[in-house]
């Protein structure tokens, strides 16, 4: 009998741990605009972002203050004129990874196809896009996704006078390295 | 003399495009030789956002603050870092400090240190960037 109440507590162990989140606030978000004139390029390592092992759901927010440029210029036009910090802080993801199951992830990287809505200057926009997810010997999983994202589609306006700078397509790089919570 | 006004207009249009050329490529400046707006502790300044995130917004955007506390964890990557103080309220967080550059070996978990950046809000954690280690 008393085998048996170890057992469930163990079974009941195991699986708490299963359904335990996952966890980062240094995860990486970068962007870059390429033209012909100049290649705009902004990191920002103070990503939270928290994965469901369980079901995938999977949430992002970020400051948009803290994106930085190497240029101060840029970096001014970017919170001020463009993606107007001050009134839209925060842009904020949340969704979920299709066919996701913890036990699948090794350290040989898989797509997932990741769907939710991505908030950004106060718009929100439903996306999919791919994500690659892989566990690392010390059980972090890792996440690394690539996709683009359209300014005018969150009602960013860039004036005509510098749209010859600014890419009409801005590509947007997120690496994730979630630690699991304790 | 129309000579003089064309020279005039030419140098000003040199020294006009120098500027504007300066401004355009000028570099984010670190914080190094900028005084602090705030010192505080970790748990402190945590706590005022927790408490009232608008106000201490208020307060402490875009200021730079110079803020003490236990290091709970530091990460570098290839050219940056990130190191995060403990606040007693936050989970396993308190105030997220990135830097530009990468950290030395001898700050590890645990340690006390003195950071100055520059106050951007907060998540889960109060988030300072462009920081400089100060002790």
């Amino acid at each position: 009998m008393k085998k048996v109440t170890l057992i469930t507590a163990l079974l009941c162990f195991s699986f708490g741990i299963f359904g335990q989140k996952h966890i980062t606030r240094t995860g990486t978000i970068q962007f870059f605009s390429e033209t012909d004139i100049e290649n705009i390029e902004a990191i920002n390592n103070q990503v939270s972002s928290v994965i469901d092992a369980e079901n995938g759901e999977i949430a992002f927010s970020l400051l948009m203050k803290a994106f930085t440029f190497e240029k101060a210029l840029m970096q001014e036009h970017f919170n001020e004129k463009y993606v107007e910090s001050e009134k839209f802080p925060k842009a904020k993801f949340k969704g979920k990874i299709i066919n996701f199951s913890s036990a699948e992830l090794s350290e040989n990287p898989k797509e997932y196809t990741i769907k939710g809505s991505l908030t950004i200057h106060g718009v929100t926009k439903e996306i999919e896009e791919k994500i690659s997810l892989s566990k690392t010997n010390s059980n972090h999983i890792i996440g690394t996704s690539t996709f683009i994202a359209i300014p005018e589609d969150y009602e960013i306006k860039i004036p005509s006078i510098v749209r010859g700078n600014i890419s009409k397509t801005i590509e947007i790089k997120v690496k994730m390295d979630y630690e699991k919570m304790d | 003399m129309k000579k003089y006004i064309l020279l005039g207009i030419l140098s000003l249009i040199i020294v006009g495009g120098g500027i504007g050329y300066y401004m355009f490529n000028k570099k984010v400046p670190t914080l190094e030789n900028t005084t602090s707006d705030y010192v505080i502790g970790a748990n402190d300044l945590f706590n005022e956002f927790e408490n009232n995130e608008s106000e201490a917004l208020k307060k402490y955007e875009n200021k730079i603050i110079e803020v003490t506390g236990k290091v709970i964890s530091v990460k570098n990557n290839d050219n940056d870092s990130n190191i995060i103080l403990e606040a007693d309220m936050a989970m396993a967080g308190g105030v997220n400090c990135s830097f530009k550059y990468k950290q030395d070996e001898e700050i590890t978990k645990g340690s006390i240190v003195t950071i100055k950046g520059q106050c951007q809000g907060f998540l889960m954690d109060v988030v300072l960037n462009n920081s400089q280690l100060i002790k």
